[in-house]
């Protein structure tokens, strides 16, 4: 199979929202948080990095380190399709109009470095905007284990999960 | 009236005829969908499911343990492709460096291709696990009619006539075809069986040619003519240059194709890959005519005329770039034994052979505008690569479609379908007459009809039109988890 423009978005957005979900879900306690240090988790003042400010009170209620790994995919999902418009443009100078896996997975470097400035203009993360500082560990951790397990989803699983997938260029709806 | 003439006629929902690939992966998807064996009839020749592909492969230089030009995600023994064949490849050989090859292809490596006896292997497993033997009557299919009632009647001519006689009517509901190619291509004045003696020199590279290679080997110093530039031509010279190399035979190869490839050709976004004198693409069809924008772009096309266009493009003659294939042929101009001729076929000649002159002259038409005259090769033997000949009428029961069934083409000269690939002219009642691979060649939705993928896109389709008609029921994602499940304990369907 290969991917249309509107299959790979969807994929995308499909993959972020569940296996990335759930991923983000589990491993969020054992990331190596900043805030730790500075008072653990759940401690740091609300109105500090709101992005979604409507958000319902459960959402606030949330510890910090969830509040920040859920946004910070929330963003991955939206750049993510620049991303791909980005991919498209440049997928047409090649002969065969696919895009290798390979660079799907080494994506994750540019988008990632991209992110992480984004995450720091939407105050979802609030440390030094320096690519090596306290925050980083913890978003590369995150964002790079979601992005390989959302990779291997798309090399394979995603056939079982649709057969429409397989045959309409990644398109699920 | 089929009853009054006293045959017994045997209902059986779903007929599918041909028995080769086409068939095996419309009659697996219904299976996995939850078709029982009763509900459907396979009417074909062949002892298995891939003797046919066998046999082609075969000849055309690419034995068992050879790789076939073919992915690893689409494998013929599962309508999901995964795990795909380098990944069961990787497990068994337990190699994980395969794995980080299948992750870094194309980029880093060559396209991964699987051997053909694991396609085999796996369609013989697969076949077990459907019970595909007991759905299978031996036989050729012969006439299919439409019934007054709906429906249609299938004649069938056994392999093994039974108690009842020498024919078999079916009676179906719905009907699959899938024949496959009725002829292969031969130079133009090719006399056949008239010309017995052409006929031993003048093969096709998809027939029983073993001969060719004997004799090459018996008279050092051969001349063969190699034509097309495809990479079922790749597979016959590099048998002819291996016995070279082996045996000492001093052949000389001439290779007559059209055009010559010195490097990429077109627009920058629309920019072939090519060097060496070939075209290079990793698989029949451009990878993005596998569901990807080519796909769309062509199902957007409005005219038979762009379809035929694109189609020509992007299922163009090409080879993968195969550092062996290439450094090979190099090899031959270097040292002078491999000469590229560009040109289109003329008509071929038997000659005597007497003085060292060949015992074959091949007319060689010049390209158009290039101003040059009619070139003649006098060699020893012609070995078609040129491809097969699509001719949907040299299959009766197709050209009877046609004449009496009132079967419409498109302006491919191939049955006109719609999008479940159903031959709409020969709807019948609840009945409907469906079709796969070269005999839907140019409709107006999808382009590698002679792929992997392409054949289990085409049964994806039908069963959605089943599932409509609520024959079968559809494989959404809760099922097809299920089915995928049962599948890798290798269960029952």
């Amino acid at each position: 199979m290969t991917f249309t423009l509107r299959g790979r978005i969807e994929t995308r957005l499909f993959l972020l929202l569940t296996v990335g979900v759930v991923w983000t879900a589990i491993v969020t306690p054992f990331l190596p948080s900043p805030s730790m240090g500075s008072g653990g988790a759940g401690m740091v003042p609300m109105q500090m990095n709101r992005v979604m400010v409507s958000l319902p009170v459960a959402y606030n209620a949330l510890p910090f380190d969830y509040r920040m790994t859920f946004e910070t995919l929330g963003l991955m999902a939206v750049l993510g399709i620049v991303w791909e418009l980005v991919y498209h443009f440049a997928q047409q100078y090649r002969w065969n109009k696919d895009w290798p896996p390979l660079f799907t997975l080494v994506a994750v470097i540019p988008e990632g470095i991209a992110l992480w400035y984004v995450i720091h203009l939407t105050h979802v993360e609030n440390g030094s905007w320096a690519l090596a500082s306290a925050g980083t560990a913890m978003f590369a951790i995150h964002i790079l284990s979601t992005w390989v397990l959302i990779w291997v989803a798309m090399l394979g699983p995603m056939k079982v999960v649709s057969l429409r997938w397989r045959f309409e260029g990644g398109q699920l709806w | 009236m089929v009853q009054s003439h006293g045959f017994e006629i045997k209902d059986v929902p779903f007929v599918a005829i041909g028995g080769g690939i086409g068939t095996f992966a419309m009659v697996d998807f219904l299976r996995v969908a939850g078709l029982p064996v009763e509900s459907m009839t396979v009417v074909t020749p062949a002892l298995r499911p891939y003797s046919n592909l066998e046999s082609q492969l075969d000849n055309s230089q690419i034995p068992r343990d050879a790789r076939i030009r073919s992915g690893s995600g689409d494998r013929m023994d599962s309508i999901w492709g995964w795990p795909g064949y380098g990944m069961e490849e990787a497990f068994r050989r337990r190699n994980p460096l395969m794995l980080l090859r299948l992750a870094a292809e194309p980029v880093l490596s060559e396209y991964y291709t699987p051997r053909a006896s694991q396609l085999y292997d796996t369609m013989d497993r697969e076949a077990a696990r459907i019970s595909w033997n007991r759905m299978v009557v031996a036989g050729m299919a012969r006439v299919v009619r439409k019934r007054t009632e709906g429906g249609y009647f299938v004649v069938v001519d056994p392999l093994s006539p039974g108690p009842g006689g020498s024919v078999a009517v079916l009676s179906a509901r719905y009907v699959h075809l899938s024949l496959g190619v009725a002829a292969v291509r031969h130079f133009p004045g090719f006399e056949g069986g008239a010309d017995p003696e052409q006929a031993k020199r003048a093969v096709n590279v998809y027939e029983a040619h073993e001969h060719v290679y004997e004799e090459i080997r018996r008279h050092p110093g051969s001349k063969v003519l190699v034509r097309g530039a495809a990479s079922s031509s790749m597979e016959v010279l590099g048998r002819l240059i291996a016995d070279r190399d082996s045996y000492g035979t001093a052949v000389e190869i001439f290779h007559l194709y059209h055009s010559f490839f010195d490097g990429p050709k077109g627009p920058a976004r629309f920019r072939i890959p090519g060097g060496n004198g070939f075209c290079y693409q990793p698989f029949t069809f451009a990878k993005g005519a596998f569901g990807g924008q080519l796909h769309r772009r062509y199902g957007a096309l409005q005219s038979d005329a762009e379809r035929i266009d694109l189609f020509t493009k992007l299922a163009s003659t090409a080879i993968p770039k195969r550092k062996v294939w290439t450094s090979r042929i190099e090899r031959g101009r270097r040292e002078g034994w491999y000469h590229t001729v560009l040109g289109a076929a003329g008509c071929l000649e038997s000659a005597d052979g007497g003085d060292g002159s060949g015992h074959v002259r091949a007319h060689v038409e010049p390209l158009a505008g290039t101003g040059e005259a009619e070139r003649v090769l006098e060699v020893d033997y012609v070995i078609d690569a040129a491809g097969v000949d699509i001719d949907l009428r040299k299959h009766s029961l197709l050209a009877d479609l046609v004449d009496c069934g009132g079967a419409r083409l498109n302006g491919l000269g191939q049955f006109a379908v719609d999008a479940s690939f159903e031959i709409d002219s020969m709807h019948s009642g609840n009945g409907r007459l469906f079709a796969s691979g070269f005999a839907t060649l140019g409709n107006p939705y999808l382009i590698p009809m002679y792929s992997f993928w392409g054949y289990h896109y085409v049964a994806w389709a039908v069963h959605r039109k089943l599932a409509e008609d609520g024959f079968v029921r559809r494989l959404g994602t809760g099922r097809s988890v299920a089915a995928w499940w049962r599948r890798m304990r290798m269960a029952e369907p």
